[in-house]
């Protein structure tokens, strides 16, 4: 029996070796990202311990070069993906509380149409008539088009919904009672026990909308109204990203900062949220 | 379906809560109660009868138009887009880059994912898992524009990689501008992007099995290679089932990564995917019915692709 448990520990030791090298892989290209910002542009590709050439010289001229409008470019990223996000919870939280909490004429309808748009997200090719639609509208390189065909989430409705529905209708009821209208009811006493519920849509949807960049490219053609993923994108196809690696990669670094800083506070849901948002929908 | 399930229990669940509701009574009105409810899901439903009902609705009559983005001229074409997409060069380069994509890709991804969710399970101290899980899911969080802006220096020529790579093999590596490997790289980015995003979807089943039927198989004496494939496996097949959709699906969603890398499914088209061609179509030349066949080309070769993936890998528990 010795020697067997001897050999586990040996299997054990070897499996957090091996778990940990791909945490290394995992983590690595993001300690390149870093170091590379902050080498100038002639020291980029001496190796990575050498840590005497570090300087801040590229983050200056990233907020220095005309061409990458950094500091509108982060703005409208923020803007867009802030705004989706509030505007997300906040629909999603009024209609689940409407669907679960509410009693009327053509409910079950209505739930049932929002399960279904949940589970079928569509063709996939509504969003070149959504384009279209934008283009014909005249809507392009404007926040409209960015925001707007984003603002609501069938699976944020059913998130909520599926939610509200666990607290009890006695502490409804009576804040009715008080005198409280039903979107009291919603932003006092259903919107604050459900922060868990809102900090996994929320997280989810900030992400989707801060790491697009099919849609952006397509509505936005004016270089002030790019979001900055786009702006990156578009500075490194221009060719800009040949002689500028440094600053390529400061920009890189601020583009992937806003989700790791989400990431770190929000950790937990986003883990619970993989189980519920990726595993079921499809 | 696979849906069923999931539908029924839903209709359940709010079947049920109706009598509940009912049965206790609202303080209001039901006439009023309608009122308020029909005020507050009314923007949720106006919103998706513009950006959902209808776009879902238009776009496949639209495919069979030869229809421009700026004109509202459209002219009926019947199949003649899908046709002409068939016959085209990029139709068979697409087709071709995702078997060799996939052959790279899936059983990587699968392997690897599969052996962390496995040796993630092992893993009993508290800290050091939840920092591995951590770690596990960061490059999924990651814009491709940032992965692949990463990626691009370290298969740079210049790099330290491809340096050595280039010194063992003794010829000169060009990552991106050899037609042969350019999906190698590619794959490898993705592999790293997604392996421990599957890892995880895994693992939360792989855990939830209980220890009880490993000590029973232990007890007949079945090797930890047995019970991975008689008990783990099995009892994991809903979770297995969708990461292996995911996997077979992933060059279906291929737009950043041939954009960035490759200045657009580059070089000759070794590395082209249907969003980089649909892209090309709506943007470049405008033309949305066209743009809307190669999509729904591409809608239902991954539906296909589904469909199959469910009935040779998924199992009736």
């Amino acid at each position: 029996m010795k020697s067997k448990s001897i050999q586990d520990n040996l299997i054990g030791k070897i499996v957090i070796c091996l778990l940990l090298l791909w945490s290394f892989i995992n983590i690595y290209p993001y300690f390149y990202l870093v170091i590379g910002s902050l080498k100038q542009d002639r020291d980029f590709y001496t190796s990575i311990l050498n840590f005497k050439v570090l300087t801040f010289d590229s983050y200056e001229k990233m907020f220095a070069l005309e061409e990458l409008h950094f500091i509108r470019a982060l703005f409208n990223s923020l803007f867009v993906a802030g705004a989706v996000t509030l505007a997300t919870l906040f629909f999603s939280a009024i209609t689940g509380y409407a669907i679960s909490k509410l009693d009327f004429k053509g409910k079950s309808f209505i739930a049932n149409f929002i399960i279904f748009q949940w589970i079928f997200t569509g063709t996939g090719v509504g969003f070149i008539v959504v384009f279209k639609l934008m283009v014909s509208l005249n809507l392009l390189s404007t926040y409209t088009a960015l925001t707007v065909p984003f603002l609501m989430s069938a699976w944020g409705v059913f998130l909520f919904s599926q939610y509200f529905k666990t607290i009890p209708m006695a502490l409804i009821e009576s804040a009715r009672i008080e005198g409280c209208s039903e979107f009291g009811i919603i932003f006092r006493i259903m919107i604050p026990m459900s922060k868990s519920v809102a900090a996994i849509l929320g997280v989810f949807t900030f992400m989707g909308r801060w790491n697009d960049l099919l849609w952006s490219i397509l509505v936005i053609r004016k270089p002030h109204m790019m979001t900055l993923n786009l702006s990156i994108a578009n500075f490194v196809l221009g060719g800009g990203g040949r002689d500028k690696p440094g600053l390529i990669f400061a920009a890189t670094v601020i583009l992937t900062l806003p989700l790791l800083i989400l990431f770190i506070i929000y950790r937990k849901q986003f883990i619970t949220g993989i189980s519920i948002g990726g595993g079921l929908k499809l | 379906m696979v849906f069923e399930n999931t539908i029924n229990s839903l209709k359940e669940k709010y079947g049920g809560y109706r009598k509940n509701v009912a049965a206790t009574g609202s303080g209001k009105g039901l006439k009023k109660m309608t009122l308020i409810a029909w005020i507050i899901i009314m923007p949720y439903i106006l919103w998706n009868i513009v950006f959902w009902l209808y776009p879902n609705i238009v776009s496949i009559p639209i495919a069979l138009f030869e229809t421009s983005l700026i004109s509202a001229k459209a002219v009926f074409v019947g199949l003649d887009n899908f046709l002409d997409f068939f016959k085209r060069e990029e139709f068979r380069m697409i087709m071709y880059n995702m078997i060799r994509f996939g052959i790279i890709y899936i059983p990587l991804s699968l392997v690897i994912s599969m052996m962390l969710a496995l040796m993630l399970n092992s893993v009993k101290n508290v800290a050091l898992k939840s920092f591995l899980v951590i770690s596990y899911f960061l490059p999924n969080l990651t814009a491709g524009v940032a992965y692949s802006v990463i990626f691009q220096k370290i298969f740079d020529p210049h790099s330290f990689l491809t340096k050595a790579i280039s010194t063992i093999t003794g010829t000169n590596i060009g990552w991106f501008s050899d037609t042969n490997i350019v999906l190698i790289p590619m794959a490898i980015m993705i592999v790293w992007k997604s392996s421990g995003y599957y890892a995880l979807l895994l693992l939360a089943n792989i855990s939830s099995i209980p220890d009880s039927y490993h000590e029973a198989a232990l007890i007949d004496g079945a090797g930890s290679f047995t019970r991975f494939w008689k008990i783990t496996l099995p009892m994991i097949n809903p979770t297995f089932v969708i990461v292996v959709i995911f996997a077979v699906t992933t060059f279906f969603g291929m737009f950043a990564e041939p954009l960035m890398l490759t200045e657009g499914g580059g070089p000759m088209l070794a590395s082209y995917t249907f969003k980089m061609e649909i892209f090309h179509q709506i943007y470049d030349r405008m033309a949305v019915g066209y743009g809307a066949a190669v999509s729904l080309v591409a809608g239902i070769m991954s539906y296909v692709l589904v469909l199959l993936i469910k009935k040779f890998v998924g199992k009736e528990v």
